[in-house]
């Protein structure tokens, strides 16, 4: 049962770190509003789950709406800004994160919601692990997304020159790439990420305005595993999910919050860049 | 030199001025015409480097600006364009001196970037390492692992591929052995006259760039000193001199040189 609830956890986690780390590579700006942007996804998910009784319709139409609200936000906002300090930039993304946070007050009230998830049956796997078909569905729908995530940047043009934009927009810019086109695509596909883990946080724990603070793990797992490094995320994620599992089953439940910070204090103290990150990125931080 | 009516690109009078303080080029003026290989020469610190960011619109991003003078490219002004459009709508295409190559990409990668998709592409791409054989021996490889010359080529192949008019190479030789420097000017060549390109060349290496370039210009304290044919220039005493390291019937040695104090005879 704790391994399938780390491993739960982990995949979720790493899915929340992603999207941040999607939007820094493009764009090298920390978007502060991502918990907020998992929140508001997951909300509307729960009420579009009452509306659609598909639950993959559902999924469907909350990626769309966070993917088109990711490349808004940059068209919008963030983009009008390229070429002044990134900083603005940053701070621009907390306000947008209290001005999310507040839609999601205002519409649907804070309240403790869970994304119905029609299908409920146990598999048993050898090794005496039992899952559930909601934990069974998180994984794959985690694995894919990293599989398609891998395949769109390797194998893809657009994955490609969001590469190239994230390691040299300078070069991309004059190699005729339309780089802010790319990085809005980026934010689109960070958004959509938020919302994907969003969805998997409503069905397997429930959507409340507390959300925040288990999002709030996207940052600290992108940090852990190196802002830049979307494979890192992986590793980060099991670190975290594992040693916070482990303390709340056999230490102190009440400790198990603190525990991602703590492991990112020592990870930074020791690999700042992260555990996958280039090392020059630091000097941009 | 040609008649002033394929004049590709003309440089006037062009100024520019680094963190609002620091003029790194001043007054700097030259034309070149169409299918012909100009070459800047000058030691560093010159402005050589400024002189083709200013040009090929890199300049903003390293908070410098161009404060007097005018780039115009087939009689039309470019001075304000963005670098993106600079690539696509005027064909001025720039090999910059550092970081000229994605190294987190492969070489593959690298030049199909630039490209659209399809099956024109794809033969673009095969036509360019008709020029570089071993570039696509490692074209798997990650551009980041390549040695000095092949990111060099790939680099010069990469800007081939954004179909330029005119090629700006900044340091064509920086790092390289003669052997190699050699080999790239001679593919240069070739591919100057498969494409029919225009090339401006920025260089330390004198002797090389002299050697294949139709017209040059000196460049010093960012200002163009001297100007005309290489064979003009590799006759001036000073050029000879300073930039090509043969020197008068007294040899010198390098703490001479360093108090030799620099009279430019064109200076007057
Ligand atoms: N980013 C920058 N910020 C401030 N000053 C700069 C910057 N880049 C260049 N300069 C200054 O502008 C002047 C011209 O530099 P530039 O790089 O154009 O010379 P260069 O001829 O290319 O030299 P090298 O042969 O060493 O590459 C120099 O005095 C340099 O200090
Ligand atoms: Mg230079």
């Amino acid at each position: 049962m704790l391994l399938a609830s780390i491993v739960v956890l982990a995949g979720i986690y790493a899915l929340l770190g992603s999207g941040f780390v999607i939007i820094y590579k493009a764009s090298r700006i920390l978007n502060f509003a991502h918990a907020e942007i998992v929140m508001l996804a997951g909300y509307l998910a729960v009420s579009l789950a009452v509306a659609i009784p598909f639950s993959a319709a559902s999924l469907l139409a909350v990626l769309c709406f966070c993917f088109v609200l990711g490349m808004s936000i940059y068209a919008i906002l963030i983009r009008p800004l390229a070429g002044y300090s990134v900083l603005s930039a940053i701070i621009l993304t907390v306000a947008v994160g209290v001005l999310l946070n507040a839609v999601g007050v205002f519409v649907w009230r804070g309240e403790m919601e869970v994304i119905p998830f029609g299908w409920r049956t146990y598999f048993s796997l050898p090794g005496n692990i039992r899952l559930s078909s909601i934990e069974f569905a998180t994984l794959g729908i985690v694995t894919l997304f990293y599989a398609c995530m891998g395949l769109f940047y390797r194998f893809t043009k657009i994955g490609q020159q969001m590469r190239a934009t994230a390691e040299n927009p300078l070069l991309a810019a004059q190699r005729g790439i339309s780089i802010y086109r790319i990085s809005g695509i980026a934010w689109g596909i960070g958004f959509a990420a938020a919302g994907l883990a969003a969805f998997l946080l409503g069905i397997n724990y429930a959507i409340s305005l507390q959300i925040g603070n288990i999002a709030v793990a996207a940052f600290v797992v992108a940090l852990i595993g190196g802002l830049d490094s979307l494979l890192g995320t992986i590793p980060a994620a099991f670190i975290i999910a594992a040693t916070e599992q482990l303390t709340i089953t056999y230490a102190n439940p009440r400790l198990g919050d603190a525990i991602p910070f703590i492991i990112m204090l020592m990870v930074l103290m020791f690999k700042p860049w992260g555990l996958l990150g280039t090392k020059e990125e630091l000097d941009r931080v | 030199m040609k008649s002033d009516s394929n004049k590709l690109l003309e440089v006037t009078k062009l100024e520019v001025v680094y963190n609002h303080v620091s003029t790194a080029i001043q007054g700097v003026s030259f034309n070149i015409c169409e299918g012909q290989i100009f070459a800047i020469i000058g030691g560093n610190g010159a402005g050589k480097t400024t002189t083709l960011r200013a040009i090929s619109g890199f300049l903003n991003s390293d908070n410098a600006v161009i404060t007097d003078g005018e780039i115009k490219i087939r009689d039309r002004s470019i001075n304000m364009l963005k670098p993106q459009d600079i690539t696509r709508q005027t064909g001025i295409v720039l090999v910059p001196e550092r970081n000229k190559v994605f190294e987190t990409l492969t070489v593959q990668e690298n030049l199909a970037v630039p490209t659209s998709i399809g099956k024109r592409a794809k033969e673009t791409i095969q036509n360019i390492y008709t020029y570089f054989p071993s570039l696509y021996e490692r074209r798997k490889s990650l551009a980041g692992l390549l040695s000095g010359g092949e990111r060099q080529m790939l680099a010069i192949g990469q800007a081939m591929l954004c179909s330029p008019e005119l090629l700006l190479i900044d340091e064509l030789s920086l790092g390289l052995s003669p052997v190699m420097v050699e080999a790239l000017f001679e593919i240069l060549l070739k591919i100057k006259a498969d494409f029919g390109l225009s090339i401006l060349l920025v260089e330390q290496n004198a002797m090389e760039a002299l050697s294949i370039a139709e017209y040059a210009a000196v460049m010093e304290n960012g200002m163009i000193v001297l100007a005309g044919t290489p064979e003009k220039l590799m006759a001036h005493e000073d050029v000879k001199e300073f930039y090509l390291g043969i020197r008068g019937k007294e040899k010198k040695r390098y703490k001479d040189v360093k108090q030799y104090s620099r009279t430019r005879r064109w200076w007057g």
